[in-house]
């Protein structure tokens, strides 16, 4: 008797990883995505714009300065911080203030004089740097 | 009438209607989910970094100190700038980035240190863009300078 034989496309003994892979970067992917949405969101503020400079993502505090009437809000976290507090804030979130990675995202509109109290501030806690944010974008 | 034949599962493997879509729908997916997420993690924001000095009186004064370009922020476009302890002389705030690509030419990166020093009237739009400016030049010594008493 004749019998029929069956050719696989794929040789035995060899597993076809590929669906594999591709459904591993989906994950991953996925939870790169819902990692970065679950931080919480940061305030609006109309930020100088530059065409250059460094992104990154260890940032230890976001200092957010909005323009007010009575003068400027700091925001760090959704909650607003008075400028008196703000040395004593940060030595106490920082272990080592002089390598931390401090972002200043302060509005365009400000008068520096509004500006350098937290900047002060920052030097008081012991800051030997901080990270002015900024748009991206060419200048204006 | 042509008689029905039987099918054979390896007749059925074989019966392609079409080119196969499936891997390049894949691939296009992660592609499109990959360019989605770097998007999102980058962000439309980034920051210049500028260090905070202090003075330390305690520290011994370098032999070969670096030349400091202090360039002082007014009001209105103005800038006022000078090297070391000279009088700072008025110059237009566009023609600073000029002045910061001639002194870096001159005295290379490690020989420059930049101090940016805003009076309270300067627009803090103002302060970011002379640190933009060095950015471009290659001015990694950048410094914001306090409050003089």
């Amino acid at each position: 008797m004749r019998l029929r034989t069956f050719h696989p496309h794929q040789p035995a003994g060899k597993v076809n990883v590929t669906p594999l892979i591709d459904v591993v970067m989906v994950l991953i992917i996925f939870y790169l995505i819902v990692g970065n949405l679950a931080r919480a969101p940061l305030p609006k503020v109309a930020l100088p714009s530059s065409g250059t400079g460094v992104a990154e993502e260890d940032t230890a505090v976001i200092l957010n300065v909005l323009p007010a009437p009575g003068g400027p809000r700091v925001v760090i976290d959704g909650i607003e911080v008075a400028v008196e507090d703000l040395p004593a804030l940060l030595k106490a979130r920082l272990h080592d203030p002089a390598s931390a990675s401090v972002l200043l995202r302060a509005d365009r509109s400000l008068a520096f004089g509004e500006v350098s109290p937290i900047v002060e501030a920052c030097r008081e806690a012991g800051l030997t740097s901080v990270k002015l944010v900024a748009r991206r974008g060419g200048t204006p | 009438m042509k008689p029905f034949r039987a099918r054979s599962a390896a007749a059925l493997y074989e019966a392609h209607h079409g080119p196969n879509m499936t891997p390049m729908v894949d691939v296009v997916m992660v592609i499109l989910i990959f360019f989605m997420a770097s998007a999102a993690i980058l962000g439309p924001e980034w920051f210049l970094k500028s260090a905070l000095p202090v003075v330390a009186p305690t520290t011994t004064p370098p032999t070969d100190p670096p030349a400091r370009l202090r360039i002082v922020l007014d009001a209105g476009d103005v800038a006022r700038v000078a090297l070391d302890d000279a009088e700072p002389l008025p110059v237009p705030l566009f023609q600073v980035e000029a002045r910061l690509r001639d002194e870096l030419a001159r005295r290379g990166a490690e020989g420059l240190v930049v101090l940016v020093e805003p009076t309270p009237n300067a627009p803090y739009d103002a302060v970011v863009r002379v640190h933009e400016w060095c950015a471009a030049a290659g001015i990694t010594k950048v410094g914001l300078a306090g409050q003089r008493p």
